[in-house]
């Protein structure tokens, strides 16, 4: 039989062969394939019944990992196109989504999340268990290159972008993943991040495709530790965000380790030398970096022998990754200069939605730039040394944040630290830095300038302040805005 | 030399901040008190800037007190009395205006 490009058939063929592995893993409970895609079809007859139509999106506003996948997989099933409203954003965000593209239904798993304007679908436990008397509906002629799934952009700040990906192209995603994980037979994928969170939600449905098994966390409660989640679940992969592994590593314990078979990749904002350090220290050598952007998939990843911590590389660029590092003019430079990365592959998307600016700005040329400044060394391995919108031009000297950050971060007792520019009409951009200290660490911040100072000369930061947390967002990005807020209001 | 008490210490403090950045070395711990508490009025030259010490100066004064001061105008304002000055009269012509930044 071959490889269906549609959920619909795929699901089915999972949930009809005896050798697929669980489909949802839980504390306490697996769920098998035929059990997913009878919730699946249920969900689906509600979906029809309550008058979804392919040619309109409908908003799922649903936190919960499991209720989420099975009511995304069943519009996946149906052909109908889907847009996460996320649970964690404020009410006129998600409003401001619905309105851009045109969502006329929403399904939430609590009234109190209904989007004014729309019609609230609320999707209850019971309408998943509920067997319908109808035949499963019909879903096997939906077109596989249509946009499935909108997702926002990357972009910690203003308007979310959005671009969409279309059923064949999470295939796509999902083959790649295979290739670039070396997934084994017993895959187990875990992931802390909220599934409302699109890398987290592409790569569920990566492994609902591929037949493999994802672990839920367990609902509200006490909270988790994730090596003692990963033994009890039998997770063979963990992938997570930077304040994920920050407090794994600070959680570390000769009880609390991760099983010897499973790997962990780390993704979503620079992953610091030092973090990376102290994974190995409590760990072994178990961290992976993966580098990638919402709108392409995976464009890198550090395997043993290819990751320079010292340089925060971010491993080789994947075998169907075309890329290159140009000037402002889209000259190739050569090894070691940097320059902003441009990268290309066969199922990347093209396009922002409703936004041409933006379109014009990432998608060039049939390239599509993230955003990224980069080098390569001589031997091919990628090194990103922050965004390009965050580069600072101080009187014509150009100064990378991530260098800033790099020694701030080297000294003892800086646990992280962010570089960000106060524009200036006469300099252009003054640097400046922000710094998290470790618990027990008592420096001042002119001890932290001289040291700065000394190893950075003219491109080292010109003021530094120490703040109890760098604010982040749910990955753990900086966000570096409201710093110059913070120091806009400091004076 | 006027009545350091008439004085509104901030951009004084900000001028010896900044110079302590844009001639390290240039002025001791005693004259920078002398600088503070009597008003002392320093003639820029005579602290040897150069050209990377007088755009740390600006760069120092911009962040400390919000006024841009291109190095260019050092040479025009020649002393840390004009300096003040200067940072006295765009302050006091952005509250004027009405304008959060002063230029």
């Amino acid at each position: 039989m071959g490889v269906p490009t549609l959920f619909a058939a795929r699901l089915r063929q999972h949930a009809l062969s005896a050798n697929a592995p669980p489909a949802i893993a839980i504390p306490d409970r697996e769920f098998g394939y035929g059990e997913v895609v009878e919730a699946v079809e249920n969900c689906a007859h509600w979906l029809i019944r309550r008058g979804c139509v392919r040619s309109e999106i409908v908003g799922i506003t649903v936190s919960d990992e499991h209720r989420h996948m099975v009511v995304s997989l069943a519009l996946l099933y149906l052909g109908i196109p889907q847009v996460c409203l996320p649970t964690h954003d404020p009410e006129a965000m998600r409003r401001s989504l619905v309105q851009r593209l045109s969502v006329r239904r929403v399904i939430v798993a609590e009234p109190q999340h209904a989007v004014a304007g729309t019609e609230t679908l609320l999707l209850t436990r019971e309408i998943l268990s509920a067997r319908d008397a109808h035949a499963a509906p019909q879903a096997l002629d939906a077109d596989p290159d249509v946009p499935a799934i909108y997702l926002t952009g990357s972009g910690t700040t203003g308007e979310y972008k959005i671009f969409s990906m279309s059923q064949q192209a999470v295939v796509w995603r999902s083959a790649r993943m295979v290739e670039s994980e070396a997934v084994p037979p017993d895959y187990r994928v875990l992931m802390p991040v909220s599934v409302e969170h699109p890398p987290a939600k592409t790569k569920r449905l990566n492994t609902f495709y591929l037949g493999f098994t994802s672990a839920f966390q367990p609902g509200p409660g006490p909270r988790i530790v994730l090596p003692e989640l990963c033994a009890s679940l039998r997770v063979t992969c963990v992938d997570m965000g930077v304040l994920h592994a920050e407090s794994a590593v600070r959680n570390a314990s000769r009880e609390n380790r991760f099983p010897a078979g499973t790997t962990v990749y780390v993704s979503g904002s620079r992953v610091s030398a030092q973090l990376r350090r102290a994974f190995e220290q409590r760990f072994g050598k178990k961290l992976h970096v993966h580098y990638g952007a919402r709108e392409f998939g995976r464009i890198s990843t550090t395997w043993l022998g290819d990751a320079d911590d010292a340089l925060e590389s971010v491993g080789t660029p994947a075998p169907w990754v075309a890329f290159g590092i140009v000037d402002g003019e889209g000259t190739a430079l050569p090894a070691g200069a940097i320059g902003e990365l441009r990268v290309r592959a066969e199922c990347m998307s093209h396009e922002y939605f409703g936004d041409p600016v933006a379109t014009a700005r990432h998608f060039r040329d049939g390239w599509y730039y993230p955003g990224d400044l980069a080098s390569l060394t001589r031997d091919g391995i990628l090194c990103v040394h922050g965004r390009a919108d965050d580069m600072m031009i101080l009187n014509s000297i150009k100064i990378f944040p991530a260098e800033i950050e790099r020694v701030l971060e080297a000294h003892p007792g800086v646990k992280a630290a962010a570089a960000f520019a106060k524009p200036s009409r006469a300099h252009g951009d003054i640097p400046l830095a922000a710094v998290e200290l470790h618990e027990s660490a008592a420096v001042a911040a002119e001890e932290l300038m001289a040291c700065v100072r000394e190893r950075l000369g003219v491109r080292a930061p010109r003021r530094i302040i120490v703040v109890d947390a760098l604010p982040r967002n749910a990955v753990g990005k900086i966000l570096k805005n409201e710093l110059i807020d913070l120091l806009e209001r400091e004076g | 030399m006027s009545d350091p008490r008439s004085k509104d210490a901030s951009p004084r403090v900000a001028i010896v901040e900044a110079l302590r950045v844009g001639a390290p070395g240039a002025l001791t711990e005693e004259t920078r008190r002398a600088f503070l508490d009597t008003g002392m009025n320093i003639v820029l030259a005579e602290l040897g800037m150069d050209s990377l010490g007088e755009m740390e100066f600006c760069i120092a004064i911009e962040l400390k007190t919000g006024v841009t001061l291109l190095p260019a105008e050092l040479a025009e304002l020649k002393s840390t009395d004009a300096v003040e000055r200067r940072i006295r009269e765009r302050l006091d012509e952005a509250a004027r205006s009405g304008a959060g930044t002063p230029r």
